[in-house]
Parts: C-alpha cells; sequence; structure tokens
C-alpha cells in the first residue's frame, strides 16, 4: 500500500469508462444512431432550406427535440436495469460508494448525450455554411450549444431519479407520462378567468375550474423545469444582465433530483433480482 | 510475506455507519461477528396477491456466529434455510431488522471492509456485455489493484480458475452457468481478498470445473484467506471447511467442528470376504457392536453395516473383529458425516 489512492471519490473512473463502453457495446446502438442521425439531418437539412435563419434560435421545442432522444436512448434504465438484472451485488462488493455509483452514472450520460447533440449541431451548422456561402457559427450556435448541453444535463438528472425509483426502464414511462400532464397543466394554466364562464355555464364547473387554474399556474413552471429543465442564453440575458434566478433554478433542479436518487439508492437493498 | 492487506481503520467511517452498534472493544476482534441478526422479508406492496396478503417470510432470526480470521467457515441448509440471506447482512447488501455485522471491527459496508472482500453471489448477473477478460478487468480496476500488473493478474486469475483461454474474449452474455461459476469466482479472487464469500460456487460447474475450484480455495485458505461458504456440495465443504453452520428456518441450528473429527456418531460398512463358511453370524456381529457402543444397522450378505459412537468405538469394532479372525477386507465410510443433518430432515 505505498502509492495511496483517493478512493472516496463523488466520480469512479472505472465505473464511468465502462457505463461509456457499455453503450457502445450495445447491439441495437449502431443501427438506431445511424437511423436517428440520418432522420436529423435530413430535417436539418429540410429546415436550412426552408427557413431564413440558418441555426435557429434556442427555442424549448428545437432544443428539446435533439436533447430527449439523445437522454432518452441511453438512459431509459440507467440505474433501474442495473438494479433488476442484480449486477449491483457484484458491483457494491467493490469499494464504491452508493453517491459515487449515482453521480458517475448521471455524469456518464450527461457527457454522452451532450456529445450527441454537439456532434448533430456541429452537422446542422455544415450544413448551413454549405447552403448559404459566407456564414458563420453566431450567436444562435452558442445558445443552442449551451441550451442542449444543458437540458442533457439536466434531463439526464431527471430520469437518473426515475431510474433510482422505479424498476427496469419504467424511468422512461414515468418520464413520457409526467411530460403529459406538464403540457396539460401548462395549458390550463393558460386560462383566463374571462375565459371560464365562457367555457362552462354549470356553476360547478366554474367553481372546479376556478380552483383548479391558480394551482396550475403555480405548478406549470416548477413541473415542466423539473420535467427539462434547461438555460436559454438568449433569455438569460436579454435583460442585458443574467438572469441569476434562472440559472439557480436550473442548478438547484439537478441539484434535487440527484439527492432524491442518492437518497433513495443508499437505503436499498442489494438482493437478487426479483423474477 | 503476507499478501493480504490489513484494513485502514478509519474513525470516521465507523461513526458515521447505519449499523453503529459497535461495542467497546469489538474492533480488536479480527474476524467477522455476527451478533443475533433477524431479518424479514415483507412482500412487496405491489406483487402481493389477494390470498398471500399478510405472508412475510422470516429469513433469519437471532442468528449469531463469529468466523475467526483465517477459517473456512461452512453453511449449509435446505433451500430456503436462510444462507442467501445471511451472506446479504454479511456484505451489508441487506438491513437486518435487529443485531448487527461487524467484519475487524466494522461495519460490512465501510469502505476499508470493501477493499478486502470479495464476494460469488449465487445468482451470476454479470454485466453480459463485458468479455470474461473485461469483466475482470473491470473488477481489477473497481478495487484499486495497481496497473502495472492488471494484465497479468487478470490472465493468472483466469487460468487459476481453469477457464478455457479460446472464451477470454467472448461476452459473458454467451456463457453457460459453469463457465460464468469460473469468471465470477476470478472476479472474487481480485485483489487476493482477505475475506472470500462465495455463495453456491459449484453449482452447475462440471467435475473438472469442481476440482479446480477445490485446488483454488484449498491453496488460498492455506494463505490464510478466511472462506464463507454456502454450499449443498457436503463433501466439498467437507474438503475444504473448518467448520460448518447448519441452518434451518433461519436459525443457526448446529455448529460442527470439521477438524475434529473425535465426536461424532456415523455409519460405516464393513465388508467380508465371500466366503460363507468364515462369515460370523448376525447374533454374533450384534455382541461385538454392542460391547464397543456401536450398533449393527443391516447385515447384507457379506457386507455388515454399523453405527458407531465414535472413532474410539470404531477402532474398537475393528480390532474385535480382526483378533477374531474374521475376514475383514475393508471398512467403507457410508456417509458423508454432513449428510446426516439433511438425514434427520427427511425422517
Ligand atoms: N428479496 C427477498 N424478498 C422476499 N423474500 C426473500 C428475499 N430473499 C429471500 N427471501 C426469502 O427468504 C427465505 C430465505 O431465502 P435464502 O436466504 O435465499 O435461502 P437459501 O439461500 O438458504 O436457499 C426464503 O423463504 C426466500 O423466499
Ligand atoms: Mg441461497
Amino acid at each position: 500500500m505505498s502509492a495511496k489512492i483517493k478512493k472516496d471519490r463523488a466520480i469512479n473512473l472505472a465505473l464511468f469508462k465502462s457505463t461509456l463502453e457499455e453503450w457502445r457495446y450495445n447491439p441495437a446502438f449502431i443501427p438506431i444512431m445511424a437511423i436517428g442521425f440520418l432522420f436529423l439531418i435530413g430535417y436539418s437539412i429540410v429546415s436550412v432550406t426552408f427557413v431564413d435563419a440558418p441555426i435557429h434560435e434556442a427555442t424549448f421545442s428545437s432544443v428539446f427535440w435533439t436533447a430527449l432522444p439523445s437522454v432518452a436512448l441511453l438512459g431509459a434504465g440507467i440505474i433501474g436495469k442495473n438494479v433488476s438484472s442484480g449486477i449491483l451485488s457484484v458491483l457494491f462488493a467493490r469499494p464504491i460508494r452508493r453517491y459515487s455509483y449515482v453521480l458517475t452514472r448521471w455524469l456518464a450520460l450527461s457527457v454522452a448525450s451532450s456529445a450527441l447533440c454537439l456532434i448533430l449541431l456541429a452537422i446542422e451548422q455544415i450544413a448551413a455554411m454549405a447552403a448559404f456561402p459566407g456564414i458563420l457559427p453566431d450567436f444562435n450556435t452558442l445558445s443552442q450549444a449551451v441550451a442542449r448541453v444543458s437540458m442533457c444535463f439536466g434531463l439526464s438528472a431527471t430520469f437518473v431519479m426515475f431510474s433510482s425509483i422505479f424498476p427496469n426502464t419504467l424511468d422512461l414511462g414515468i418520464w413520457i407520462m409526467l411530460s403529459f400532464s406538464s403540457n396539460l397543466i401548462v395549458e390550463i394554466s393558460h386560462i383566463e378567468p374571462y375565459m371560464i364562464s365562457q367555457i362552462s355555464c354549470n356553476d360547478l364547473n366554474r367553481k372546479i375550474t376556478e380552483f383548479v387554474v391558480p394551482i396550475c399556474k403555480e405548478l406549470a413552471i416548477p413541473i415542466q423545469s423539473l420535467v427539462s429543465p434547461y438555460l436559454d442564453l438568449a433569455y438569460l440575458t436579454h435583460t442585458g444582465s443574467v438572469s441569476w434566478y434562472a440559472v439557480f433554478t436550473y442548478f438547484s433542479n439537478i441539484g434535487l433530483c440527484l439527492l432524491i436518487a442518492i437518497a433513495i439508492m443508499n437505503r436499498k437493498e442489494v438482493s437478487y433480482a426479483s423474477k | 510475506m503476507s499478501q493480504i492487506p490489513a484494513p485502514e481503520v478509519d474513525a470516521s467511517l465507523i461513526d458515521s455507519s447505519p449499523l453503529g452498534t459497535r461495542s467497546p472493544g469489538a474492533s480488536r476482534f479480527s474476524g467477522i461477528k455476527v451478533d443475533s441478526l433477524s431479518k424479514t422479508f415483507n412482500p412487496p406492496l405491489l406483487y402481493r396477491k389477494a390470498g398471500q396478503s399478510k405472508s412475510k417470510v422470516v429469513a433469519l432470526k437471532d442468528f449469531s456466529l463469529d468466523i475467526v480470521a483465517g477459517e473456512a467457515m461452512g453453511v449449509i441448509g435446505p433451500n430456503g434455510a436462510g444462507k442467501t440471506t445471511l451472506m446479504g447482512c454479511l456484505l451489508g447488501f441487506l438491513h437486518p431488522d435487529s443485531g448487527s455485522v461487524l467484519i475487524d471491527g466494522l461495519p460490512p459496508n465501510s469502505l476499508p471492509i470493501k477493499e478486502i472482500i470479495g464476494y460469488l453471489p449465487e445468482r451470476l448477473n454479470f454485466d453480459s456485455w463485458m468479455t470474461a477478460k473485461r469483466f475482470v478487468t473491470h473488477h481489477h480496476e473497481l478495487s484499486y489493484q495497481p496497473e502495472e500488473s492488471r494484465e497479468k493478474d487478470v490472465e493468472d486469475l483466469l487460468n487459476a480458475v481453469g477457464l478455457d483461454q479460446k472464451k477470454w474474449d467472448l461476452p459473458l452474455g454467451n456463457f453457460s452457468r459453469g463457465m460464468l461459476q469460473r469468471v465470477g469466482l476470478a472476479q472474487a479472487l481480485v485483489g487476493k481478498p482477505k475475506y472470500l464469500f462465495l455463495d453456491e460456487p459449484a453449482s452447475g460447474v462440471d467435475p473438472g470445473g469442481v476440482l479446480a475450484v477445490r485446488q483454488v480455495l484449498r491453496d488460498l485458505k492455506a494463505k490464510g484467506m478466511t472462506i464463507v461458504l454456502n454450499s449443498h456440495q457436503l463433501d466439498q465443504i467437507e474438503k475444504i471447511c473448518d467448520r460448518v453452520a447448519f441452518v434451518k428456518g433461519g436459525r443457526l441450528e448446529a455448529l460442527e467442528d470439521l477438524v475434529d473429527t473425535d465426536t461424532n456418531r456415523r455409519e460405516i460398512a464393513i465388508k467380508f470376504k465371500s466366503n460363507p463358511e468364515l462369515m460370523p453370524s448376525k447374533e454374533a456381529l450384534q455382541d461385538i457392536a454392542l460391547s464397543c457402543q456401536s450398533e449393527l444397522s443391516e447385515l447384507n450378505y457379506f457386507v455388515a453395516h454399523f453405527t458407531v459412537s465414535n472413532n474410539d468405538s470404531l477402532s474398537q469394532l475393528i480390532k474385535m473383529l480382526v483378533n477374531k479372525d474374521y475376514p475383514v477386507l475393508e471398512v467403507i465410510p457410508q456417509s458423508n458425516r454432513l449428510e446426516r443433518y439433511f438425514k434427520e430432515e427427511n425422517a
């Protein structure tokens, strides 16, 4: 025991490496990636041809639809699959802390999905530069990059949290359900008081609506930022100074998800897979 | 020179432990101290069926056992006795309802302990995409073994458990149970652990593999490794272990010292030459047996079965038969001495 290695690290290097490797060895990985990329490249060529701006502003949907497939593809069952398959019994016999396991899986997922999103952005940029000679990467490119990477890190934390609660790849299902209901809540929260009297002639309905809408208004932002947190560079700086509140919300969201995941993993009993 | 690293005792790790029930002085004990463990499994809410809504399983009940560093402890018992649950508690994987486990005075979940243990689980669920070599290398990395010797260590381990070299670079997903057992054992041995926990290491392994495993374990034991071995292969337990714990219904029913062979009642058969004229009568044999605290249980032509109460009574029995010029040919041990636990069970 001469050379003393620090063993109590938050990120376990061996596990980080093997997590990245696992995706590469997945037999379904290459075909799915190929199809996904072809589709997205086609999409970006079409949008470059039909839309003026070569790289879109970092709108929610443009960010969302590149970050989500990357994270969902790599991250469904990021912890739940390990729990269900029973491989944790050999892993946790090694000197690795539970929180280190959670943080390492999260970081690997974030890094890998961010890489996919950035590769895609590079392809879009190259396509744009080919279609519009003289165009260079601009603020939109930068804000797309920031938004995509931040959403990958945020979504990864959300997936890690759900995955530590639910077995197998059920986390994806739960996430999709929550995502739908958050959309619904956002829609409801747009209802204004004067509309209520128009949609409903029934007194009870009106009462319920009057009760539900304010709650939805309160819930809309937290739920949406839980389901898909990201940093919008244009929004953050639109007043001329950085909106620290939005930055804080984003990071506290990730922190909370990871803390919950760690607390759950710390309590979890490692038992053989329940078949 | 001992190659087994001593655990680093870090006080902060002891205090933060959930099992912080350490009694003063316990940290001096080198070995595994199991103190009145109890563990009940509640059926998971989702899987609760109508009829079984109240079926709790008491897997361990007030289980205490001390395993001294350097000894090989066998654990036997019928299916569902709680052997694997005991392993789970020893490794800190399960939270016991009450009681405690201390390894070298530390709770099993502390990092210094995880550094000195090796574990082969009963269910061989390994990362199926890894090749055998990658898997053992992965665990070599995870346990912070020196990088310089990584390649050589891994190859030595795979050779030691007798895994065919042609299989080293195949993914574990394609392995048979016996092959997985060998890879799993190689994994457990990474870093020459001070404590080795093996849950059914021989099930599904071919006879050659059983012999290889036995040889490996004997070598390790000779080097001072502490082994806890769950097995249904009683002869393997008998050939490796110093002591054996018989577990049934979650309780420690018996603890037997296998090194000390003197105290045991057991069955033997004595074979005589097939010559009817020289053969003693049944009555004669019964008399002789009685006079040396034994019992004739069966006489089958030229083979007599006796139950002897200990080693002395056996040697006395043989001496008397020979003295009377009966044509004794050989003495055959009838049951493996551990089998009787299971015989009583069936009776
Ligand atoms: N994770 C678990 N959940 C519920 N019951 C369990 C679990 N693990 C073990 N049991 C039950 O506890 C008892 C003891 O099991 P186990 O320790 O695996 O026995 P053995 O290894 O001696 O065959 C069995 O009745 C088994 O069904
Ligand atoms: Mg078992």
